[in-house]
């Protein structure tokens, strides 16, 4: 299940470099912008798409039944930006605001997820951006703090 | 005891395990229920519940505001209310995932059922939703408040749930504890049992341990060897007692078998058999049998006696052989000592009495010498004075040879033991005759005799005649002796048995009216030398062996003599013999006849003895009795005198220097000479019944007994002389003469031929004698006249008598006294016997020769 998901990884790193700066500019359709001490950053879903994907099957406390997640993986997304230390600050349209430490962006961590069940989320359904943490894989994600950093209708991050 | 010990932990283990399982069984439970409670605390079910409901009152506000920005011209706020409106939708949806919605799910329904009627607005353009403004807030009115009801009865359904669920879990931490505590104390008593069972097997170990020590001690101090095997004969112990007596240590033996070690070779089978036995049926032989000899080998192969105990142990691992072993060979050595000495001591004594008979007999033959010369002395002219002195030396001579007798006579009982010599004999004749002998010394102590007869009849019994003479002569005399002046009177009656299945008896009695005995002392009188009154001794010289004598006579016959006396009554001495009939009427006859005057001839006789003095006497006697006499000085003399001249009869001494009277005797019948069938006569102390069967084997007759006595040696000549070979012994009161009661043949006198001869020799001899007694036997039968008869059955007599065949030669015998007395009719009922006897005599010869 893995395995093909890294060879998608890899296949897919020096396309998104290459659509790197013609996305950045198509400022209507952002849906999430990252702030560094020095760059902002803005990504449409599209280009998301282009990042690495991964799929997290899990079942959550805010839905029923087990859920295929599809996004990129806050590792991958953070290997991405060259960005390996610090605090990331994520928050929500509705100005919801969590510290996630840059020691949960690992492989198995958590992803930032922009379909459930293989369809796009609505801004009604949690969505369009929503990090996810794989809760059945491991009980330590099934505790408050972790459903506290399971921030939905995510639109920024920060990293201190 | 082991039983017991072996129940006791079992029982308290079944009662401390179950409930303790229990418990623990128990407590797991309520501790996985625990740790479960806690595993689902360390894993939120749900988001934070006061975060969510106050986020959906946040929501609508912050949606009501947006909608008033619009509504007051900023249509730039348009993208915020459809923002917000999404926000409040997904919250509402969040806020119905929650648990503790379920108390307000009729306000979120109510709610959702507004949104829902809102959406189309929401999702229409802008200028549809500028104009529904009015709609949406009417919308929005419609659920205000309700957030904030829908916060709080959630809340109160979460707290009340978080209440429900902290209570369970401390009453499960309460049953947990509860539990805890019992399996606590349940461990405690149970650790306070197995201490106290730890002490007690401490205890028990240090007692068993002190026992082993004791044991150890005690087999180790053992002064017996102790050697513990397996059933297997394999030594499993082996204590220090052991290991001195066999010489290995206990190391080398132990584990090995046992029979190759300690049993010597001859015993080693007989013991593995017995090993096996006992495997397969649990049988033993040695074990629980007590103690027992055996015999064991020490490392060196030294075989040593052994006193033996093995008892049967049952151990865990097997049977166990406890086996007591003491070395006993200085015992069975002291014990060999003990019997060693025993034995020295008696030879010692045999030999004592053997130089005691040596040298009455040295002794007597001198006395007979003096004697024999007093004798003639008395015949020849003598003054008053010289005969005084005479007299005087024959009576002490007469003294001292009964001394003499006397001490040969005890010897005599002690060399023949109890072989008595029974023959058949008539008890009135013996006492008759006996009182005869005796009326001479009686009428010179002035005593009157009687004879009480009345219990006998004229049956004839077997019985020893010669001692019962012999006691009752020494019975006589003592009587005579104690009642000078008095009266003696001997009984005699047959008693019959008390008991139907005992023997008869013959009883005697002598009573006299002496002085008597004081009771006192006659429990003495029957021991050797006792003399009661030492005055007396001196007048009568006595050895005081004579009641000693003839107790042991009587003893040896098998009856019991005794004596009832009180001084001033007299004496009462009695005696009784077992007896048994013989059932021979007819040889009473017979005896009496032998018995008769026989006529009076002069004979030509040679007499052989090395002795001067006896030579002379004895043919001085002899010449007295009307023979003439040839004198030889010695055995060969003998034989050179015999080879030429013809002699009726020759006197032979035994015991001469160079050739004896035996050789002399062998040399003359086998010779060429005149005298091979002349009856040769010993003459001699020796007196043994052996050595009468020595001399007649040799093929000599009769027997004359020295300190020769005149009369008895005329009987003896007479008889020879007339019968030419009497063959039997010397004359008694009753001779053996009985022809159906004496044995085919003397298996004695038969045993000494072959002897002598060998058997080849005797059979040829006895088949040579069978030939001739088939010729003769006819001619007897169909003897012409009694004269006939006799001469005929005398030739064959002496014949049968050198072969022993007895009853054969008692009836030729008997029909010669027949023949002489005229008792035709007798003679020919005792022929008509003989084909019958004869037949009997061969066959008992046949058995006898040929065994």
């Amino acid at each position: 299940m893995m395995r093909p998901t890294k060879i998608l990884q890899i296949a897919t790193v020096l396309a998104s470099t290459l659509l790197w700066s013609a996305s950045a500019q198509a400022a209507d359709d952002t849906v999430l912008s990252v702030t560094t001490s020095d760059t902002k950053v803005a990504y449409t879903l599209e280009d998301l798409r282009v990042l690495p994907v991964t799929v997290i099957e899990t079942s959550t406390i805010w839905t029923e039944g087990p859920q295929r997640f599809t996004g990129v993986s806050l590792h991958d997304f953070m290997t991405e930006q060259g960005i390996a230390e610090g605090t990331i600050r994520a928050t929500a349209i509705n100005d919801y605001s969590v510290e996630i430490p840059m020691s949960d962006a690992t492989q198995g961590g958590p992803i930032i997820a922009y379909e459930r069940n293989g369809e796009e989320m609505s801004r009604r359904g949690k969505g369009p951006l929503w990090i996810v943490y794989p809760y059945d894989s491991d009980p330590k994600f099934q505790t408050e703090t972790y459903f506290s950093r399971s921030i939905w209708q995510l639109d920024r991050l920060t990293v201190e | 005891m082991p039983q017991s010990q072996g129940d006791a932990p079992n029982w308290t283990r079944s009662v401390l395990v179950l409930p303790f399982v229990v418990a623990l069984g128990l407590a797991g439970f309520l501790a996985f229920s625990v740790w479960s409670s806690i595993k689902s605390l360390d894993t939120a079910r749900s988001d934070n519940t006061q975060w969510v409901y106050s986020q959906l009152e946040v929501e609508y506000l912050k949606l009501e505001r947006a909608l008033d920005r619009v509504q007051s011209g900023d249509t730039g706020a348009l993208g915020e209310l459809r923002k917000r409106f999404d926000v409040l939708y997904s919250r509402l949806e969040i806020a119905e995932r929650m648990k503790s919605s379920v108390a307000a799910a009729s306000e979120l329904g109510r709610i959702r059922s507004e949104l829902d009627q809102l959406i189309p607005i929401v999702d229409g353009d802008d200028s549809a939703l500028l104009t529904n403004l009015e709609t949406f807030r009417r919308g929005l009115h419609q659920i205000a408040g309700l957030p904030r009801d829908v916060a709080l009865t959630s809340i109160a359904a979460a707290a009340n749930a978080a209440e429900g669920e902290r209570q369970r879990i401390v009453r499960l931490i309460e049953i947990l504890a509860a539990v805890v505590f019992l399996v606590t104390l349940t461990l405690i008593f149970a650790v306070f049992r197995l201490g106290r069972q730890a002490k007690n097997l401490r205890t028990a170990t240090h007692e068993a341990e002190e026992n082993q020590l004791r044991l150890a001690t005690t087999l180790r101090a053992s002064l017996d060897a102790v050697v513990v095997i397996d059933e297997n004969g394999l030594i499993r112990d082996y204590n220090g007692s052991a290991e001195e007596i066999f010489g290995f240590s206990r190391d080398e033996v132990l584990g090995r078998g046992f029979t190759e070690l300690i049993v010597p070779e001859h015993l080693r089978d007989q013991q593995r058999q017995n090993l096996e036995h006992f495997r397969q049926t649990g049988e033993t032989f040695f074990a629980e049998s007590g103690r027992r000899e055996y015999e064991m080998m020490t490392r060196d192969g030294r075989v040593f006696p052994v006193e033996l105990s093995v008892s049967l142990a049952r151990s865990d691992t097997g049977p166990l052989f406890v086996s007591y072993i003491r070395d006993i060979t200085e015992k069975k050595h002291k014990e060999q000592e003990i019997l060693q000495a025993r034995d020295a001591a008696l030879e010692a004594y045999r030999e004592k009495s053997r130089f005691f008979a040596m040298m009455s007999h040295e002794m007597r033959t001198p006395l007979n010498g003096v004697l024999s010369a007093l004798q003639l002395l008395e015949g020849s002219p003598l003054d008053k004075e010289q005969k005084g002195f005479l007299t005087a030396a024959i009576a002490s001579g007469d003294i001292l040879l009964g001394h003499i007798n006397e001490v040969l006579a005890i010897e005599r009982s002690e060399t023949e033991g109890t072989e008595r010599n029974a023959q058949p004999c008539d008890l009135a004749a013996l006492t008759s005759g006996l009182l005869g002998m005796m009326e001479p010394l009686a009428t010179s102590g002035y005593v009157r005799l009687h004879l009480d007869q009345q219990g006998l009849d004229d049956r004839l019994v077997l019985i020893d005649p010669r001692a019962i003479q012999q006691v009752l002569v020494n019975l006589i005399n003592n009587a005579i002796k104690f009642a000078p002046g008095g009266d003696v009177t001997l009984k005699a009656y047959y008693r019959p048995s008390e008991t139907n299945t005992g023997p008869d008896r013959a009883c005697f009695e002598v009573i006299d009216t002496g002085e008597g005995i004081s009771e006192a002392d006659i429990p003495k009188i029957f021991e050797d030398f006792v003399s009661l009154d030492s005055r007396y001794e001196r007048r009568t010289g006595g050895t005081g062996l004579g009641l000693g004598i003839a107790r042991r006579l009587v003893r040896s016959m098998g009856g019991d003599i005794g004596c009832t006396s009180s001084l001033g009554n007299g004496a009462h001495f009695h005696f009784d013999v077992p007896i048994e009939m013989a059932n021979t009427p007819a040889a009473r006859s017979a005896e009496k006849a032998q018995r008769a005057a026989p006529p009076q001839r002069s004979s030509e006789l040679l007499l052989v003895d090395d002795n001067e003095i006896n030579r002379d006497l004895l043919s001085a006697m002899l010449k007295k009795l009307g023979h003439k006499v040839t004198l030889a000085s010695g055995g060969q003399h003998g034989i050179d005198l015999a080879s030429s001249t013809k002699f009726d009869a020759i006197l032979m001494d035994i015991s001469m220097p160079g050739v004896n009277g035996l050789q002399a005797t062998q040399a003359i019948r086998s010779g060429n000479g005149p005298n091979t069938a002349t009856p040769i006569i010993p003459v001699t102390a020796h007196a043994l019944p052996a050595e009468k069967k020595e001399f007649w084997a040799a093929g000599m007759s009769n027997f004359i007994q020295k300190p020769i006595d005149m009369k008895a040696l005329g009987l003896v000549l007479d008889a020879v002389l007339n019968e030419q070979s009497s063959g039997s012994a010397p004359l008694d009161f009753c001779p053996q003469a009985a022809s159906t009661s004496v044995a085919y043949i003397d298996n004695g006198q038969v045993d000494q031929l072959i002897e002598l001869l060998g058997r080849a020799r005797l059979s040829e001899r006895i088949s040579k004698l069978v030939s001739k007694m088939d010729q003769e036997l006819p001619a007897i039968t169909e003897a012409a006249d009694s004269e006939d008869l006799r001469a005929k059955s005398h030739a064959v007599a002496g014949m049968c008598g050198m072969f022993g065949a007895t009853r054969l030669h008692a009836i030729f015998q008997e029909i010669e006294v027949a023949c002489k007395t005229g008792r035709d009719r007798k003679a020919r009922e005792l022929v008509e016997l003989l084909p019958d006897v004869w037949e009997e005599t061969q066959r008992a010869w046949h058995h006898r020769v040929r065994q």
